[in-house]
């Protein structure tokens, strides 16, 4: 046996495997904590940052110290900050390279806390999407409570009057200048009154004899074919000024009325609308609670892939990995009690707000749904805070079938004291919420893309401040004087849509209180503005109006020469025709 | 490392009993042809230290058989793909899956698969061989080499001194 065996060996081998466990169990520590920092920072686009981890070997596990996650958007404020963060790993399981933690306790988690240094990991800001870009782009202003001086709106104003005006003036002078033309083309005084001579000519001429007769009748009949022609020529041409003239009048009847279009469409442009006043709410609060769900949609595309493994492993079953030496394949078998790869099964918080704080549990975080089987809930609440009477969040991420997942969101709040509430910053009318206490009630759902939150506010004892306004503008007046009076009002917000393109519809009953008080006051304004308009048009347009009517009566003159040249003719051939039947012959047709 | 290699030649020379060397070789076999930090190897590097084989050997052979594993990995993951997704031994593997032993082995690796299941399959015929190579170095190549001028030449130098210092260490310990 002694030839065989070596003990000194055995002891050696002893030696070394405590020096393993002692390297492990100092380098462990450091290897989770460096982890954490890479794929966090890596998930969140910010820093993240963690001062200590310490391993704990009964029962196995690690108590992390200050957590501080960054918040992307604002690089020197920590979204979350957790002062330790306390878990036990399930030993046997790790062996089989699986992370299941029975129970982690996140202590002292705070949000919004201020950072010494900056968090941020790109030099650029982060970049926003197009369809945010278009979201951003659909907000809605606050109509113009000024109305602008009569002269300054027709400064900056095209008047589609003068316009027409314009145009009319020049194709007048085009057709005046074409028909002076055809009026040099067409049969004119002198020839038409050589007709005459010619006639008197046939009829002094004596002639005698059936030949003298032919000849007679043969001159008169090409006399009376050329007066027919010209009449044609100068009833066509007199058909066709008739009908550019009907046009030209009905387009300067057009240009007749334009001023009152022109003082309609600026009169609604300048004048505040009552319609814009009925949705007052969605303007107000319209871009605020923009904002807000599209940081809440943010972090929740954050969180979201936390949720899934990649979708290669679950298609293939098979795990590319590289391993110590070369590369292999990890081949996948069956399970007799599957479990997730990474678990968490209960996260118990106590989240430390400046209200107070409340208490949280999460249960069953995984990569690996699918699994697991049992979707990821949560619930906070807290009793009696400070300015918070209650509230409850609660909602859970089911992505158990991938391809059906459906998350929700659940949260009511009861006399959450509202104070110092900027509502709009809008120049004209800035608007504090000063005091109130709010009941919200928030549903939401995403199932698969399609997203449906509905929300409903109801405020109590609020008290509204438009201190900063203008205060001669009378309508910021009389909406100041207006919110002073409500101590109450509801507010209903839906979203529907995809998380990249969402609508957002915002009603409250302080919309009809507005357009009410406000209504009146909007009728007189806008006549008022309409007396200024109206001269201030007018005077611009009279001038040119007034040439055009001149232009336009000059065309008369063309059709009285017209109408006297087909006079002429109808003469000619009338008094050809009369004396050719009775004086001079006796046409055999 | 000369060290080592001297202590070798030394224990090659010396009366230890062959299979102390060969058995070397083949743990070194193991451990160098298959993923180092395997669980394994932990058993491997148990016996080497518990049994009484040549650690120069081993230390040797394990630089030796890592080289070689390094440029036949191909081979090792195709030998693995092949027995770990053999549809008959289906039933086998599911079932050391479900054991944390076996997956703390990471046996279903089909480099480790393969390269475990090489080297285990070349352990008795590698100790054979290198069982009869080493009596025939003896009777006949090391009388011969001993005669040469260069080992002449370098038992006069520096380079055997060393050897010298070092062969009080004890070539079969």
């Amino acid at each position: 046996m002694k030839k065989w065996i070596r003990w000194k060996g055995l002891m050696f081998f002893f030696c070394f495997a405590v020096l393993l466990s002692l390297i492990w169990f100092v380098f462990a520590p450091v290897f989770v904590e460096r982890m954490i920092e890479k794929y966090g920072t890596d998930m969140v686009g910010a820093k993240v940052e963690l001062d200590d981890a310490d391993l704990t070997l009964s029962p196995l596990g690690f108590v992390l110290k200050r957590l501080q996650i960054t918040n992307p958007d604002e690089p020197m404020t920590n979204a979350v900050e957790i002062a330790d963060i306390g878990f036990s790993l399930d030993g046997l399981n790790l062996l089989r390279r699986k992370v299941v933690i029975d129970e982690m306790n996140l202590d002292q988690v705070q949000i919004n806390t201020h950072r010494g240094k900056s968090g941020a990991i790109r030099k650029k800001p982060r970049e926003i999407s197009d369809d945010l870009k278009k979201r951003k782009g659909k907000t809605l202003s606050l109509p113009s409570l000024k109305i602008p001086d009569v002269d300054e709106i027709l400064e900056k104003e095209n008047l589609v009057s003068l316009e027409l005006i314009r145009t009319l003036d020049s194709d007048i002078k085009a057709e005046e200048l074409k028909w002076e033309r055809i009026l040099n083309e067409i049969p004119d005084k002198e020839k038409l009154d050589e007709y005459k001579k010619r006639i008197e000519k046939i009829k002094s001429a004596k002639k005698e004899g059936v030949s003298g007769i032919l000849e007679g009748v043969s001159e008169a009949a090409e006399i009376k074919k050329d007066i027919d022609s010209d009449l044609k020529q100068i009833q066509d041409a007199h058909r066709e000024f008739e009908t550019s003239l009907a046009s030209l009048k009905k387009r300067m009847d057009e240009a007749k009325k334009a001023p009152l279009e022109d003082i309609r469409r600026l009169k609604a442009k300048y004048s505040i609308s009552p319609t814009g006043l009925g949705n007052l709410s969605r303007l107000i609060l319209g871009p605020k609670i923009g904002e807000w769900t599209d940081r809440a949609f943010f972090w929740y595309e954050k969180i979201k892939p936390a949720l899934k493994r990649a979708e290669k492993d679950k298609k293939t079953g098979h795990k590319a990995v590289k391993p110590m030496r070369g590369k292999g394949i990890n081949i996948v078998y069956k399970e007799k009690s599957p479990l997730p790869d990474f678990l968490i099964r209960d996260i118990n918080a106590s989240v430390k707000l400046k209200a107070g704080d409340i208490g949280g549990k999460i249960r069953n975080i995984t990569t690996d749904q699918d699994i697991l089987g049992i979707p990821l809930t949560f619930i906070f609440s807290g009793d009696k805070l400070k300015g918070v009477k209650s509230a409850e969040i609660k909602g859970s991420l089911d992505h158990i079938v991938p391809t059906k997942s459906k998350d929700t969101l659940n949260m009511r709040i009861k006399g959450y004291q509202l104070q110092e509430m900027t509502l709009s910053d809008h120049q004209e009318l800035p608007l504090t919420l000063k005091e109130g206490l709010m009941n919200l009630t928030l549903n939401s759902q995403l199932k698969g893309e399609a997203v449906k939150i509905k929300t409903v506010a109801n405020f109590g004892s609020v008290k509204f401040t438009t201190e900063g306004g203008r205060a001669d503008s009378l309508f910021a007046q009389t909406i100041s004087s207006t919110l002073s009076d409500i101590t109450g009002f509801s507010l209903m917000v839906d979203i529907t849509g995809t998380l990249d393109n969402y609508e957002t519809d915002i009603s409250s009953d302080l919309d009809q209180i507005m357009k009410k008080a406000v209504g009146n006051l909007v009728k007189k304004e806008s006549a008022s503005l309409e007396r200024k308009l109206r001269p201030a048009v007018y005077a611009k347009v009279n001038g040119p109006s007034d040439d055009l009517k001149l232009k336009f009566s000059h065309l008369a003159s063309i059709n009285n020469e017209l109408v006297s040249r087909l006079d002429l003719g109808k003469n000619a051939l009338d008094s050809f025709g009369a004396k050719n039947n009775s004086k001079i012959f006796k046409l055999p047709f | 490392m000369l060290k080592i290699l001297f202590k070798l030649f030394k224990a090659l020379n010396s009366e230890a009993e062959p299979h102390q060397i060969s058995l070397a070789f083949c743990f070194s076999m193991i451990a160098g042809l298959t993923p180092f930090l395997s669980l394994h190897n932990l058993l491997v590097l148990l016996l080497v230290l518990l049994l009484r084989v040549n650690l120069s050997a081993f230390v040797v052979g394990l630089g030796v058989f890592s080289a070689i594993a390094y440029i036949i990995d191909p081979l090792f993951h195709r030998i693995g793909l092949f027995v770990l997704t053999a549809s008959n031994l289906e039933g086998l593997w599911t079932s050391i899956y479900n054991s944390t032993l076996w997956r703390l082995e990471n046996f279903n690796n089909s480099i480790v698969m393969g390269s475990l299941l090489f080297s285990l399959i070349l352990f008795i015929p590698l100790f054979i061989i290198m069982n009869i190579l080493i009596v025939k170095y003896r009777t006949n190549v090391m009388a011969w080499v001993e005669k040469t001028k260069i080992v002449q030449g370098l038992r006069a130098g520096k380079i055997y001194n060393l050897y010298k210092a070092a062969s009080g260490w004890g070539g079969a310990s």
